[in-house]
C-alpha cells in the first residue's frame, strides 16, 4: 500500500506541473472540441445540428451547474438538483396551463426552484441539518411528488402543452433558445460576482473561513440563504426549461437523472460557474454525438458506455484535484458564538 | 439487572422518540397532501396500514419489501458510523444482482452449493463496486459523496449492459436463476433470502458493539483525533465500513434476484432493484443508523411501500405518495434537533 | 363459470406494468378498453399502477383477492411470472395478460398451463410492415434516402417490430419497381431505391420508455440526416419525436409534412396533424372489452381451453368464430374515436389536451391524408389485403421461399433479418 502511495504522489506532481503551466482546462476543451469537430465534419456529421443539441443539453445543465458552484462556494452543498429539476419542471408547466403564458410558466418555475433552494437553506443555517441527507431527501420526495401530482391533477403521467412552449430566438445560423443565453448570461455575470466584487469575496470567505466573516460583522448566515436561493431559482429555471423551453411537454422523470449531471459540472469545475458551463457544453456534445454515433455509426461502442462519459471524467477530475477543490467549510454547518 | 434494563429503555427513549416524531411528522404532511389533493387521509391510512398489517399475508408483503431496505440502511449506517457518507448502495445493489444472475442463471452447481455461491458472488460484485470510491477517499480524499454518485449512475449503465450480455431467451431480464439457486419461497413473495438478511444484520451489530474493529471504526467515526491520538487507523475504518456497506448492499442485490420470486432474475430495466439504495438511506436514519434499528425501520417503510397498493386500491390515492413522506422523514430527520427545537418554540 | 348475482357490481381490474395511464400508448390503451368495459358492460374497472416490477405480484393479489373482482388484467409481459404465479394461487378468478406468453413459459418450467388464464397476443409485426411500406412509399414520392425508427428498451416484443417495419420498406421499393419500372429507373440519387438495402432503415434503441430526450434526440439526428418519417417504438417518446418535427416546421414555416411521423398502439394522429401521417395501431383495447365479454357469456374459459397459446388478434383474425382485426394502420374514420377521448380527458382535468379544435384536428389530418399521391395509399392497401388472405407474400431473405411478414421475436431470428436488412 505504500508504495503504491509513493507512485501517486509522483504522478500528483505531474499534474501540478501542468496547473501551474496554467493551462486552462475550458481552453484546451474548446480546442479539443473545434479539433473533434473538423474531424466529424470530414466524416459527414452535421455540426451546426450537433451544436443546437449540445447547446439544449448544455441549458439545464449549466444553470443548475451556475446556481450550485455559487451555493457551494458559500459552503452548502446541495445534491437535491434532481429534485429541484422536477419539481419546478412541473410547477412551471402547472403555473403556464393555469395563466395560460409559457414564459410566466418558467418565471414561476423559477420561484419554485428558489424557494426549495431558500427551504433547503433555512433547514441547513438554522436547523443545522445535516447537507447530504437533506439533499438526499429533496429527490426522494420529488420522486413521488411529481408523478402524485401529475396523476391526482391531469390523471395522467405525461402532458403535452405546444401552445406554452417558448419559442426560439432565431433559427439561423443555429436555433438558439432565450434560456440558453441566460444561461450563459448567468455563468458570466456568477463569474463576476465571484471574483470581482466584495461580496463574492464574502461568499467565498464564507465557505472558507465563516469566522472571519462573522468576525468582520457579515452575517454567514444570510449570505448562505442567498446563494442557496439563488442556485434552487438557477436550478429551477432549468427545470422549467426542460418541460416549456426544450419540450412543450412534460413526462413525471423529464429531468431522468440530469440533475447529477450537474452536480458533475460544478466537481469537474472546480466550482467555477464559466468553467461548469463548459464542462455542461462539453457533456451534452457527448451526448449529442452518442445518439448521433449510435444511429448512423452502430456497434463502434455500446451507448451505454458513451452514457457514462459525464461521470467517468468528474471521477477523473476530482482524482486529479483531489479534495483540494472545495472550500473547508463546505457541508459544515456555521454556529456563532 | 432491572436496573440495567431501566436504563437500557432510557438511553432508547431519546433516539426512539426523534425516530417516532419524524415519522409523525411525515405521516401528517402526507395527511395534509391527502386533503389538500380532495382525498380523506383517514381513509387512505387506515387502508394503508390495514393492507400492510392487517393480515398474515400483508405481513409477509411487508417484510418482502423490507428485505432489501434492511441491507441498504446498513451500507449507509455503518458508513455514517465511520463518519462516511456512503450514498453508492444504489450503484452496489445492481451490480450484486447482475453477480448473482450471472452465478444463479449461467453457472450449474450442485444444490446447496449454488444458492450459496450465487449470494457470495452478489455481495463479491458489491463488495468490488464499493471499493474504488473507498480508496478514492483513502488515496487522494475524494469525497465520497461524490464518488459514490458518479458510480451510482456508472453502475446504471454498466448493469444495463451487463443485463444484456446475461439474458436468456427473454431480452427483458437476465436468464433466470436456476432451481438449485433459488431461496425458498415461504408465503407470498417472501423468500427464505430475510433468514440470511437479518443473520447478516445482526453481524454487523455484532462487529460494530462486540469487537475492537467495531469499536476502532465508531470512534474513527465520532472522533477521528481521538482514534488517531489512541493509534488507530482512520483509512482502515473507512475502509471496512465501505467493504461492510458493499457486502450489504451485494446481497441487497442478490436478494432480489436469488430470493425474487416469481422471476428470479434482474430486470433490464432495473425495475426490481432501483431506488432501494436511496431508501436506504432514510430506513438508516429512521433506524438510527443501528443494524437491529435498520430491522424495525425497513418493516416500517416496508408496510407503506405494500400498504400503498390497498391505500390506491380502496382511498383512491396515488401511491406515489408514499416516497413523498420517506423524503420529509428523511429531512425531518436531517435536522439534529428538530425535537428539541420544535419543544422549544411550543413551551 | 361466473355465477354472480346481476345485483352486485362486477368489477375488472387492469393492473399495469412500470408506468400506468398516460404514455399515450400501450397502458392508456388498456385503460380505455377498461373505460369502455364499463359502459358496454356495466362493470367497474379498477386501476392498479406498478411503480416498480416488486409490485406486480401484490398489485395482482390484491386485484384476486377482491370478492368482485371478475378479470384481472396484466399489461405487458413484464408481468408474465407475476400472472403465471397469481393465476394459479386464484384458480377461481380469470386472468388476462396483454402481450404475454405465459403459455409457453409454462410449458418450459414443467407447469401446467393454468385454464383461467388467457394471453392475449397481437401481430405488431404485420401493422409494422404496413407502416414500413407507407414510410417508403413516401420516401420514393419526397426522394428522401431513409426511413426512421425510434425504439424503447431492446426486448424481444420490439424485434417484431424492427423486423417487419425493415421487410415492409423492402417491399414498398420492390412493389414500386414493378408497377412503376420506368420511373423506378429514373429516381434521383437521392430516393429511398437507391439506398443500399441495408442503410434504408435509420433506427436505434434508446433504452427507455420515459426519457423523451432520448426520443428527440434520436429523432432529430435522423430528420437530419434526411429521413422522411420516423417511426415511433418507445410510447411516451412520440413527444420527443414531436417536438424534433415541431422544431423543423417551426424553422421552416410548414404546416404540413414532410417531416412525418408515425404513431404506435394507440391513434396519435391527432397529437399533431399535419405530421403524424399515420399510426400503428394496436387494439389492446378490444383485447380488455373483449375478455370482458367473454367472461360475461361465460365462454373465457373455453376460449382459453380451444386456443390455449393465447388470443390473437392482428389483421385477418378471429375470436371464437368472429372475426376480429387487432392490428390496423389508423384511418381517417379512426380519429373520431381518439379525438373524443381527447375531449373526454379535457373534460375529466378541465385542462386543454387537444392542440387544435376537433374540426381542425379533422379537417388538417383529412388535408395532409390528400395531399399524399393516391398510388401511396393504394399501395399500403395492396399490402393489407395480402397480408389478410396470409398467403406469402415475397422473398427477401433470398431462400427462394416465399414468406408473409416475418415475425422476429429470437435472437437469431433478428440476427438472421438484420443481416440482409442492415444494423446500421
Amino acid at each position: 500500500m505504500g508504495k503504491m502511495c509513493l507512485d501517486f504522489k509522483k504522478v500528483s506532481k505531474i499534474f501540478a506541473h501542468f496547473q501551474r503551466k496554467k493551462f486552462s482546462v475550458p481552453l484546451i476543451g474548446l480546442a479539443a472540441i473545434v479539433i473533434l469537430l473538423y474531424g466529424l465534419e470530414q466524416a459527414g456529421l452535421k455540426i451546426p445540428s450537433l451544436i443546437e443539441m449540445s447547446l439544449l443539453v448544455m441549458t439545464p445543465l449549466g444553470l443548475a451547474a451556475v446556481g450550485e458552484s455559487i451555493n457551494q462556494k458559500a459552503g452548502l452543498i446541495n445534491i437535491g438538483l434532481e429534485g429541484i429539476f422536477l419539481i419546478s419542471a412541473v410547477i412551471g408547466v402547472y403555473a403556464a396551463v393555469k395563466i395560460g403564458s409559457g414564459v410566466l410558466g418558467v418565471l414561476i418555475g423559477t420561484l419554485a426552484g428558489a424557494f426549495i433552494g431558500l427551504l433547503f437553506a433555512v433547514i441547513c443555517v438554522y436547523g443545522r441539518a445535516n447537507q447530504i441527507v437533506a439533499g438526499m431527501g429533496i429527490n426522494i420526495i420529488a420522486i413521488g411528488f411529481v408523478p402524485f401530482f401529475m396523476l391526482t391533477v391531469w390523471r395522467s403521467w405525461l402532458l403535452t402543452i405546444p401552445q406554452f412552449q417558448i419559442s426560439a430566438l432565431f433559427y439561423n445560423p443555429i436555433r438558439l433558445q432565450p434560456v440558453t443565453v441566460l444561461a450563459i448570461i448567468a455563468a458570466i455575470l456568477a463569474s463576476i460576482l465571484l471574483y470581482k466584487t466584495l461580496f463574492g469575496l464574502r461568499i467565498r470567505a464564507a465557505g472558507e473561513k465563516p469566522e472571519a466573516v462573522d468576525v468582520a460583522g457579515v452575517r454567514v448566515d444570510r449570505i448562505r440563504l442567498f446563494t442557496a436561493t439563488l442556485g434552487g431559482a438557477l436550478c429551477g429555471l432549468g427545470g422549467a426549461f426542460l418541460a416549456l423551453g426544450w419540450f412543450g411537454g412534460i413526462v413525471k422523470e423529464i429531468s431522468a437523472g440530469r440533475g447529477f449531471i450537474a452536480l458533475a459540472c460544478v466537481v469537474c469545475a472546480g466550482l467555477r460557474p464559466l468553467r461548469a458551463l463548459g464542462f455542461a457544453f462539453m457533456f451534452g456534445f457527448a451526448e449529442a454525438l452518442a445518439v448521433t454515433i449510435a444511429i448512423l455509426y452502430k456497434d463502434i461502442l455500446p451507448e451505454n458506455f458513451i452514457y457514462m462519459i459525464p461521470y467517468i471524467v468528474t471521477l477523473v477530475a476530482v482524482i486529479i484535484v483531489g479534495k483540494a477543490m472545495f472550500p473547508r467549510a463546505i457541508g459544515k454547518p456555521y454556529v456563532r458564538e | 439487572m432491572i436496573n440495567r434494563i431501566v436504563k437500557g429503555l432510557r438511553d432508547l427513549a431519546r433516539p426512539v422518540g426523534q425516530s417516532v416524531f419524524a415519522v409523525l411528522v411525515g405521516l401528517s404532511i402526507g395527511a395534509l397532501i391527502m386533503i389538500i389533493s380532495g382525498n380523506n387521509p383517514i381513509a387512505a391510512y387506515y387502508a394503508l396500514f390495514k393492507g400492510a398489517f392487517g393480515s398474515l399475508s400483508g405481513w409477509l408483503q411487508t417484510l418482502t419489501f423490507a428485505t432489501p431496505l434492511m441491507l441498504t440502511a446498513i451500507t449507509f449506517a455503518v458508513g455514517m458510523k465511520a463518519g462516511i457518507f456512503n450514498i453508492g448502495a444504489e450503484g452496489q445493489v445492481y451490480i450484486g444482482a447482475v453477480g448473482a444472475a450471472w452465478v444463479g442463471g449461467w453457472i450449474a452447481l450442485p444444490a446447496g452449493l449454488h444458492v450459496a455461491a450465487a449470494t457470495a458472488f452478489g455481495m463479491l460484485f458489491g463488495v468490488l463496486w464499493a471499493l474504488p470510491a473507498a480508496l478514492l477517499k483513502i488515496w487522494r480524499g475524494v469525497h465520497e459523496v461524490i464518488s459514490t454518485i458518479m458510480f451510482n449512475w456508472i453502475a446504471f449503465y454498466f448493469a444495463i449492459f451487463l443485463v444484456g450480455h446475461l439474458a436468456g431467451e427473454r431480452a427483458e431480464l437476465t436468464k433466470p436463476a436456476m432451481t438449485s439457486a433459488r431461496y425458498a419461497v415461504l408465503g407470498e413473495s417472501l423468500t427464505s433470502v430475510i433468514f440470511v438478511v437479518i443473520a447478516l444484520c445482526i453481524l454487523v451489530y455484532i462487529l460494530l458493539w462486540r469487537t475492537r474493529t467495531g469499536y476502532e471504526l465508531r470512534l474513527a467515526g465520532s472522533n477521528p483525533d481521538a482514534a488517531r491520538y489512541a493509534g488507530i487507523s482512520v483509512r482502515r475504518a473507512i475502509l471496512i465500513s465501505f467493504i461492510v456497506g458493499g457486502l450489504a448492499a451485494g446481497l441487497a442485490g442478490a436478494a432480489q434476484v436469488l430470493g425474487g420470486h416469481p422471476s428470479w432474475a434482474l430486470f433490464k430495466g432495473m425495475g426490481n432493484v432501483a431506488n432501494y439504495g436511496f431508501m436506504g438511506i432514510g430506513i438508516a436514519l429512521i433506524g438510527r443508523n443501528h443494524p437491529i434499528g435498520g430491522i424495525f425501520a425497513a418493516i416500517f417503510y416496508g408496510g407503506l411501500l405494500n400498504g400503498r397498493i390497498a391505500m390506491q386500491a380502496e382511498a383512491g390515492v396515488y401511491s406515489e405518495l408514499v416516497y413523498v413522506i420517506l423524503g420529509i422523514i428523511i429531512i425531518s430527520l436531517a435536522i439534529p434537533d428538530l425535537l428539541a427545537i420544535v419543544k422549544k418554540r411550543f413551551k | 363459470m361466473i355465477a354472480k348475482p346481476e345485483t352486485a357490481v362486477s368489477k375488472i381490474y387492469v393492473v399495469s406494468d412500470i408506468g400506468g395511464r398516460g404514455d399515450l400508448s400501450f397502458n392508456d390503451m388498456a385503460f380505455k378498453g377498461g373505460d369502455e368495459a364499463e359502459e358496454i358492460y356495466g362493470v367497474e374497472m379498477v386501476e392498479l399502477i406498478s411503480t416498480t416490477s416488486a409490485d406486480y405480484l401484490p398489485n395482482l393479489r390484491a386485484a384476486a383477492r377482491d370478492p368482485d373482482s371478475v378479470l384481472i388484467v396484466g399489461v405487458g409481459f413484464l408481468l408474465i411470472d407475476a400472472l403465471l404465479e397469481v393465476a394459479q394461487e386464484y384458480p377461481d378468478k380469470n386472468f388476462a395478460g396483454i402481450d404475454t406468453w405465459t403459455y409457453w413459459t409454462a410449458l418450459d418450467a414443467g407447469i401446467t398451463p393454468p385454464p383461467n388464464l388467457m394471453d392475449i397476443v397481437y401481430e405488431e409485426h404485420k401493422g409494422s410492415a404496413l407502416v414500413g411500406a407507407l414510410g417508403a412509399l413516401l420516401a420514393i414520392h419526397y426522394d428522401k434516402p431513409y426511413i426512421g425508427g425510434v425504439f424503447g428498451m431492446e426486448i424481444a416484443v420490439l424485434w417484431k417490430f424492427e423486423i417487419a417495419y425493415k421487410w415492409g420498406a423492402e417491399w414498398a421499393v420492390r412493389w414500386y419497381e414493378s408497377n412503376y419500372p420506368s420511373e423506378y429507373a429514373a429516381e434521383p440519387s437521392t430516393s429511398i431505391v437507391n439506398t443500399p438495402i441495408d442503410e434504408r432503415v435509420l433506427y436505434t434503441y434508446t433504452g427507455t420508455f420515459s426519457d423523451i430526450t432520448k426520443g428527440y434526440e434520436a429523432a432529430s439526428v435522423m430528420y437530419d440526416e434526411d429521413a422522411v418519417v420516423v417511426y415511433n417504438i418507445a410510447g411516451p417518446l412520440g413527444l420527443g419525436i414531436n417536438q424534433a418535427v415541431d422544431e423543423i416546421a417551426t424553422a421552416q414555416s410548414l404546416t404540413q409534412g414532410p417531416p412525418f411521423w408515425i404513431g404506435v398502439d394507440a391513434n396519435q394522429d391527432w397529437v399533431n396533424p399535419g405530421f403524424v401521417i399515420s399510426s400503428m395501431m394496436k387494439r389492446v383495447d378490444f383485447g380488455v372489452t373483449r375478455a370482458t365479454e367473454l367472461v360475461r357469456k361465460g365462454l373465457f374459459r373455453d376460449v382459453i381451453e380451444e386456443s390455449p397459446t393465447g388470443m390473437l388478434l392482428g389483421i385477418g383474425t378471429e375470436v371464437a368464430g368472429i372475426p376480429m382485426d387487432g392490428i390496423s394502420v389508423s384511418t381517417l374514420a379512426d380519429l373520431d374515436e381518439f379525438i373524443e377521448m381527447g375531449v373526454a380527458a379535457e373534460e375529466r382535468t378541465g385542462e386543454s389536451v387537444l392542440p387544435m379544435t376537433p374540426d381542425e384536428i379533422r379537417t388538417t389530418a383529412a388535408a395532409l391524408r390528400a395531399a399524399q399521391p393516391s398510388w401511396i395509399w393504394d399501395a399500403v392497401a395492396e399490402l393489407e389485403a395480402k397480408i389478410r388472405t396470409g398467403e406469402p407474400i415475397a422473398d427477401f431473405d433470398g431462400d427462394g421461399e416465399l414468406e408473409t411478414v416475418p415475425a422476429a421475436t429470437t435472437q437469431v431470428a433478428v440476427d438472421y433479418w438484420r443481416a440482409i436488412f442492415g444494423t446500421l
